[in-house]
C-alpha cells in the first residue's frame, strides 16, 4: 500500500518536473528565435545607416537557417534512366566524370555537376509539360516538386529541393521529328546527406550590404534556394544560396561562405 | 494490471525527465559564453582534418578565350577568378576523358586554334601525368612536360591540344561538352588581344594584348600569425606537434623556435617558417611510380594551403617544380595573386621535402599581401615587337623591387 502512495506522488512530481522542463526548453527556443530575429533587424538597420535599402519583411521571410547537402552521383539511377528512355543501352566511361549510354534509338550523356544531354525517341503522343513530366518520371526523375514552364515547343523543368528552387538545375526538353531532346542539369542521386549549416540571416544581410555597396546597385528582390555544384566528377553539393535580383542582374550569394557564386 | 501500467507510466516519465534534463543542459551550454568557448576549442582541436581535394596544385598563369569577336585574355584579378571558375570544370572534364596523346604538326595545331576555344599557359612546365591525375584520368603514364593547354571545339567535339616544354604539339579527342565550350566562348563580347603568329622570338600561339592595362603593385608584410607572435595550437597540430608538450625558445633575432622531440618549427618576425623533424605522415595509398608522386603532390598541396590559410598569409600557392630521387622528393611552390605571379628575389615561396611518404622539411615565406598603387603597363604586343633575338615568352609578373614591394612589369621569360 505504501509503495502505491509513494508511486502516485512520484508520478505527479515527475510529471510536474517534465512539464516545467518542457516549458523551459520551449521558452529558451523562443528566446533563441527572438534573438536571431532581432539580430536580423539590427543588420537591416546597419544597412540602412549605410544608405542601402533592404526590406526587413523580405529578410524575415527567408529561412532562419538552411542546410548544406552532399550526394554522390548514382551509376544505378543514371543507368536506369537511360534504359527507361532508350531501351537496351551500352555504357562507356571515358573519364572526367562523363558517362555515355548508347542504345539503338539514341544516346544519353551524364557529366559532372549533374549536367546531362539526351537524344531519344518520343512515343508519338502530343508533346506538352504533362506528357514530358510523365515520361521523365517513369525514367526515375523526381519531378513532384519541380516547376514546369512551357514555351514555343519547349518544356522547361526547374528542380526544387525541400521546397526551395535549385537555381542552376533545370532541364530544357524539346520535341522534333519524333525525338525527345533534353539538355541541362539535374540532381539524379540517392537522398543527400546534411553536411553543414548556413550563416545567420544577420551575417548574410551584412554580406549583402557590402556587396550592394561595392557594386553600387539596388536590391529588387531576394529569394532563398540552392545551387548545384561539384568539385569533381562524382560528388554533388547542394549549396544554400540567396538569389539577389538587382538592377544589374541576379547574384547568387552562398549562405555557407558568404561568397558570390556567379561573379 | 493497473499496477503494471502505473509502473510503466512512472518509468516513461523518468526517461522523459532524463532526456529533458540532458537537452536543457546542452542548450544552456550552447547559449553561454563559456560553453561556446568550450565547444569551439573542442571543435578547433578536432577539426584539423586535412581536406582531401582534387584541386589542381598549379594555376595557369595565362587564361584566354577564343570567341567569335576574337581573343580575350583575362587580365584583372576579378575577371581571372570568374573565368577560371567557369573554365576549370570544362578542362577537368576534357583532361579526364582525353584519349592518349598523338603528335601534331605545328601548322595543323595553329589551324585548329579557332573559336570556340580556351587557352591556358603555365608559369613552369607541369608533368602531364599530374594534370591527368588532377582530373581523375586513368592515363597517367605520359612523360610530357606541359607548358600550355588548349581546348578547341571542332565538328561538335572538343579537342585537347597540348604544348610541351620542347615546343612539341600533341592532340587528343575528349568527351567534354561542346555546347558548354561554345556557350562559354559565345559570352565573349570583346577582344583584347591576338595570337603572335609568325614572330622571330615568341611562339606563334603566344597571346599578346593590344591594350595597355593597369596592374596594382603589392606590398607584403609578415603574416597575421607572425604578428600575433605565436603559433596557435591548431597550427602546431598541423606539424604533428602537441602544444602542451612543445617547448618554446626565443632567439637573439626575435625568432621563436618550437621544439617537441625531434621536431622543430622556427618562425622569424618577418614570417619565414622552417620545419624539420620526424615527419608528418601523408598516409599515402599508392605504392610507387607516377601515381604515388601525384598523390604526394596533392596531399602536400592540401597541407600547404591549409598552413597558408591558418597563418593568415595571402595569395594562392601554385606548384612550380617537383623533383624525385627514389622516394625522396622536393616540391617547390610559387605564389599567385588573382592570376598574376609574384616572383621573389630569393627562391620560392615554399619548399617541401618528402621522404618515405612523410614531410620532413618545410621552408615557407608567409606574408600578408596588400595591393597598392596601380601602374599602367605597355601592351604585350608592343613589348614583343621590341624583341629581336632569343626564344621565350612575354608575361606580366610582379617582381620584387625592394624588400617586400612587388611591382608589375612586362617580362621576357626564356628557358634560362
Amino acid at each position: 500500500m505504501e509503495w502505491r502512495k509513494i508511486r502516485s506522488w512520484l508520478i505527479v512530481m515527475v510529471l510536474a518536473v517534465d512539464l516545467f522542463l518542457a516549458g523551459n526548453l520551449l521558452l529558451q527556443g523562443l528566446a533563441v528565435r527572438q534573438n536571431e530575429r532581432q539580430a536580423a533587424q539590427d543588420a537591416v538597420a546597419v544597412a540602412q545607416s549605410r544608405g542601402i535599402e533592404i526590406s526587413l519583411e523580405a529578410v524575415l521571410r527567408l529561412p532562419e537557417e538552411m542546410t548544406l547537402w552532399q550526394a554522390q552521383r548514382s551509376d544505378q539511377l543514371e543507368g536506369a534512366a537511360a534504359q527507361a528512355l532508350l531501351g537496351t543501352v551500352r555504357r562507356e566511361s571515358p573519364g572526367g566524370g562523363v558517362a555515355i549510354y548508347t542504345g539503338a534509338s539514341g544516346q544519353m550523356l551524364f557529366r559532372r555537376g549533374g549536367a546531362l544531354e539526351l537524344d531519344g525517341p518520343w512515343n508519338g503522343t502530343a508533346f506538352d509539360a504533362a506528357t514530358c513530366v510523365e515520361v521523365l518520371e517513369n525514367a526515375g526523375f523526381a519531378l513532384d516538386e519541380a516547376q514546369t514552364l512551357q514555351t514555343d515547343g519547349q518544356v522547361q523543368l526547374i528542380q526544387q529541393y525541400a521546397g526551395y528552387p535549385i537555381f542552376n538545375s533545370r532541364l530544357t526538353c524539346q520535341n522534333g521529328e519524333g525525338r525527345l531532346q533534353a539538355e541541362g542539369r539535374w540532381m539524379l542521386t540517392e537522398e543527400p546527406v546534411a553536411a553543414g549549416a548556413s550563416l545567420s540571416r544577420a551575417q548574410l544581410v551584412l554580406t549583402l550590404c557590402d556587396l550592394l555597396e561595392s557594386r553600387q546597385t539596388a536590391l529588387r528582390e531576394v529569394q532563398a534556394g540552392y545551387c548545384l555544384l561539384s568539385e569533381d566528377g562524382q560528388s554533388l553539393t547542394l549549396e544554400p544560396v540567396w538569389a539577389v535580383d538587382t538592377a544589374d542582374g541576379r547574384i547568387l550569394i552562398s549562405c555557407i561562405s558568404g561568397e558570390t557564386l556567379n561573379g | 494490471m493497473a499496477d503494471k501500467l502505473k509502473n510503466l507510466l512512472l518509468a516513461v516519465l523518468l526517461l522523459i525527465m532524463a532526456s529533458l534534463l540532458a537537452l536543457t543542459f546542452f542548450v544552456s551550454i550552447q547559449g553561454s559564453q563559456g560553453g561556446n568557448r568550450l565547444l569551439q576549442s573542442r571543435e578547433e582541436s578536432e577539426s584539423l582534418v586535412i581536406p582531401v581535394t582534387s584541386s589542381p596544385a598549379a594555376q595557369p598563369e595565362e587564361l584566354a578565350l577564343l570567341g567569335a569577336q576574337g581573343l580575350f585574355l583575362a587580365r584583372d584579378g576579378e575577371t581571372y577568378d570568374q573565368l577560371y571558375r567557369q573554365v576549370e570544370p570544362l578542362w577537368q572534364e576534357a583532361l579526364g576523358s582525353a584519349t592518349a596523346l598523338e603528335p601534331l604538326a605545328t601548322d595543323a595545331y595553329l589551324t585548329l586554334l579557332q573559336a570556340p576555344g580556351v587557352l591556358l599557359q603555365y608559369h613552369t612546365a607541369q608533368p602531364m601525368y599530374l594534370l591527368r591525375a588532377w582530373s581523375g584520368s586513368e592515363h597517367t603514364a605520359e612523360e610530357l612536360e606541359v607548358t600550355g593547354l588548349a581546348l578547341v571545339g571542332t565538328q561538335n567535339e572538343v579537342l585537347l591540344l597540348v604544348t610541351d616544354r620542347q615546343g612539341g604539339r600533341w592532340q587528343a579527342q575528349t568527351a567534354a561538352s561542346y555546347n558548354e565550350l561554345d556557350s562559354l566562348c559565345a559570352a565573349v563580347d570583346v577582344s583584347n588581344g591576338q595570337l603572335a603568329g609568325e614572330h622571330a622570338v615568341v611562339p606563334a600561339d603566344q597571346v599578346l594584348t593590344w591594350q595597355a592595362h593597369s596592374c596594382a603593385a603589392v606590398q607584403t608584410s609578415a603574416a597575421e600569425m607572425t604578428q600575433r607572435g605565436e603559433l596557435s595550437q591548431t597550427l602546431l597540430s598541423l606539424f604533428g606537434m602537441n602544444a602542451y608538450l612543445t617547448k618554446v625558445y626565443p632567439t637573439a633575432d626575435d625568432s621563436l623556435v618550437y621544439v617537441e622531440g625531434h621536431s622543430t618549427v622556427s618562425l622569424t618576425p618577418q614570417g619565414d617558417l622552417t620545419y624539420s623533424g620526424e615527419g608528418m605522415d601523408l598516409e599515402l595509398t599508392a605504392a610507387a611510380g607516377t601515381a604515388r608522386q601525384a598523390e604526394i603532390c596533392g596531399k602536400v598541396y592540401d597541407r600547404m594551403s591549409l598552413l597558408w590559410e591558418q597563418a593568415g598569409a595571402g595569395g594562392t600557392l601554385s606548384l612550380e617544380t617537383m623533383q624525385f630521387e627514389g622516394d625522396r622528393g622536393v616540391l617547390r611552390f610559387g605564389l599567385h595573386l588573382e592570376g598574376t605571379c609574384l616572383e621573389r628575389g630569393e627562391g620560392h615561396w615554399a619548399t617541401v621535402t618528402v621522404e618515405n611518404g612523410r614531410i620532413t622539411g618545410i621552408n615557407a615565406a608567409l606574408r600578408q599581401l596588400e595591393t597598392g598603387d596601380s601602374l599602367r603597363l605597355l601592351p604585350t604586343r608592343q613589348a614583343a615587337a621590341t624583341l629581336k633575338e632569343g626564344r621565350g615568352v612575354v608575361r606580366v609578373r610582379l617582381l620584387e623591387q625592394e624588400a617586400g614591394l612587388f611591382v608589375p612589369q612586362v617580362c621576357f621569360v626564356t628557358e634560362e
